[in-house]
């Protein structure tokens, strides 16, 4: 047992009668040959039987998903050769992820999606640390709020918020939504609770790679989450094939097909009617369980 | 249906230790010394010296050969649902080379490569100890640690800082590049008819802390990883 020291240590006066107690106990079972040990496998092999086991059925479940998504959405940006970033060397580069998803967000874009994008990215807004956000998150998404403005390196409090959004609920109440997007940089110091606006409203994200909460704001000041594969989870099915009504939708492929193969490490190739996939199956799962939920 | 932790048993011999764990260390280390013991220890009990020099000498090497056995063994279950329970939550790790210390009955490690796999990345170490605290506590205590990369180490500790709620210490800093997963007494977990630690409590609790915790700290370590990849 690993221990801090030896120091100076009286017995209890129950340790005797226990000491007795247990080694009967103990010399019943070394008389009927029973070691004493729980039942149970004790070998690594077991545990690795163990291990292989449950990666074998990840995979199995994980190609199954991945062979569903194949055949219902071949277009799916899952599928996709080309990611955006990596075209424009911009991978790791936030300010292109920013103005990307900020084009993608604001409906006056040339996108044709209207506000079907805007909308998609609510939906996929974490507030299980906050849940107390999730009636605001609901009342914006109230389809009877004004279009949405939205901005970029918006000034707030002497700092520039990635992305902000704003505008008016039914009730005429101005609502506002500030997005905090980190790819691998860690935040500032206090960073996050620089971008917090006031109001009854006011709904903050902090959309990162992983999904974690932020660390730089105050408990009087919560911050929702998102992590990229839930945003890309979001958008991948609104399907925008009237590409004459949509023109966006193009880019909006390339840049899901960048999140996936850029952020979240998930690159999964056709070949025929098979698709190769190097991924883990968990990932997978994440990505993809939810949209095939009758897949078991 | 069985499950994992319908098997895990229970140990008397760990119950005993957990119950009196002061004496048990000290009694502990008086076995692992290499010279005999002798009176003018003057960092022990002169009862419990005369107690390991005396009769009873041999109920407590059962009791300590019979613990050491119980924990390994339990260590090792635990460390399938741990690895298992990390899956279901989907870490973008994979756990290899499942270590139990030839010496050390007291403390399983497993490597955690990351997705996908790239041998010129550093794993981490997912560890799971049965260890007596300074308030002579027997505690269950799982850490993922960044081994020989100091800098990952500290950039570690500083990432993950925004996690605290999904590690067992909270209000405490970190170790360096170390979070500390679980923390659970094993006194919390003794059958107050025959004092045994039962295991399959045990099992329950840690299931229940890794069930509870947030999977962004295993997403952080990730990417913490990633960018000393490059």
């Amino acid at each position: 047992m690993h221990r801090e020291e030896l120091r100076a240590i009286e017995l209890h006066p129950s340790f005797l009668p226990d000491l007795d107690r247990v080694a009967v106990v103990l010399r019943d079972r070394q008389q009927r040959g029973v070691a004493g040990r729980p039942a149970m496998p004790s070998d690594l092999a077991g545990l690795g039987k163990l291990l292989e086991g449950a990666t074998a059925r990840a995979r199995g479940r994980a190609q199954r998903l991945v062979a569903a998504e194949h055949e219902s959405h071949p277009e799916s940006p899952l599928f996709g050769a080309v990611s955006l970033f990596e075209a424009t060397g911009h991978v790791r580069y936030e300010t292109a992820h920013t103005q990307s998803l900020a084009w993608l967000l604001n409906p006056r874009r040339t996108h044709g999606f209207d506000t079907t994008i805007f909308d998609a990215f609510l939906s996929a807004i974490d507030c299980s640390m906050h849940p107390q956000l999730d009636a605001i998150r609901c009342r914006i998404r109230d389809e009877r709020r004004t279009k949405p403005v939205v901005h970029t390196e918006y000034l707030i409090n002497d700092a520039r918020a990635d992305i902000y959004a704003e505008g008016r609920l039914a009730n005429g109440e101005q609502w506002s939504l500030v997005v905090e997007l980190k790819v691998d940089a860690i935040e500032g110091e206090g960073q996050l609770d620089k971008y917090h606006r006031n109001g009854g409203n006011a709904l903050h994200v902090f959309l990162t790679p992983s999904g974690r909460d932020g660390t730089t704001y105050g408990r009087s000041r919560p911050w929702a989450k998102m992590a990229f594969i839930d945003l890309v989870r979001a958008f991948v099915r609104p399907r925008f094939a009237d590409e004459t009504k949509h023109p966006g939708a193009p880019f909006l492929r390339l840049y899901l097909t960048g999140l996936l193969t850029s952020v979240c490490d998930i690159v999964c190739v056709p070949n025929g009617d098979q698709v190769e996939t190097r991924n883990s199956p968990y990932r997978l799962e994440q990505l993809l369980g939810p949209l095939h939920d009758h897949i078991g | 249906m069985t499950t994992l932790a319908d098997r895990f048993g229970r140990s008397i011999a760990l119950g005993f230790w957990a119950k009196h764990a002061q004496a048990m260390g000290a009694l502990y280390e008086l076995r692992n010394r290499k010279a005999p013991s002798k009176p003018k220890d003057r960092e022990v009990d002169a009862t419990l010296l005369n107690l390991w020099n005396g009769p009873r000498r041999a109920d407590i090497e059962a009791v300590i050969l019979n613990a050491e056995a119980d924990g390994r063994t339990f260590l090792m279950q635990a460390m399938a649902l741990c690895v298992t329970e990390l899956g279901r939550k989907g870490s973008p790790f994979t756990v290899a080379d499942v270590k139990a210390p030839p010496k050390d009955p007291w403390s399983i490690s497993a490597q955690m490569h990351r997705l996908p796999r790239d041998l010129q990345q550093s794993p981490l170490t997912l560890s799971l100890w049965l260890y007596e605290d300074p308030d002579s506590r027997i505690m269950l205590y799982a850490d993922i640690y960044v081994e020989d990369n100091a800098t990952a180490a500290g950039e570690m500790a500083t990432a993950l800082r925004g996690a605290y709620d999904a590690a067992s210490r909270p209000y405490e800093e970190w170790d360096d590049g170390s979070v500390v997963f679980v923390e659970l007494p094993l006194l919390g977990h003794v059958d107050d008819v025959d004092g045994a630690v039962d295991f399959d409590r045990l099992a329950g609790a840690l299931l229940d802390r890794l069930e509870a915790q947030d999977n962004t700290v295993l997403q952080e370590l990730a990417t913490v990883t990633r960018r000393h990849r490059s």
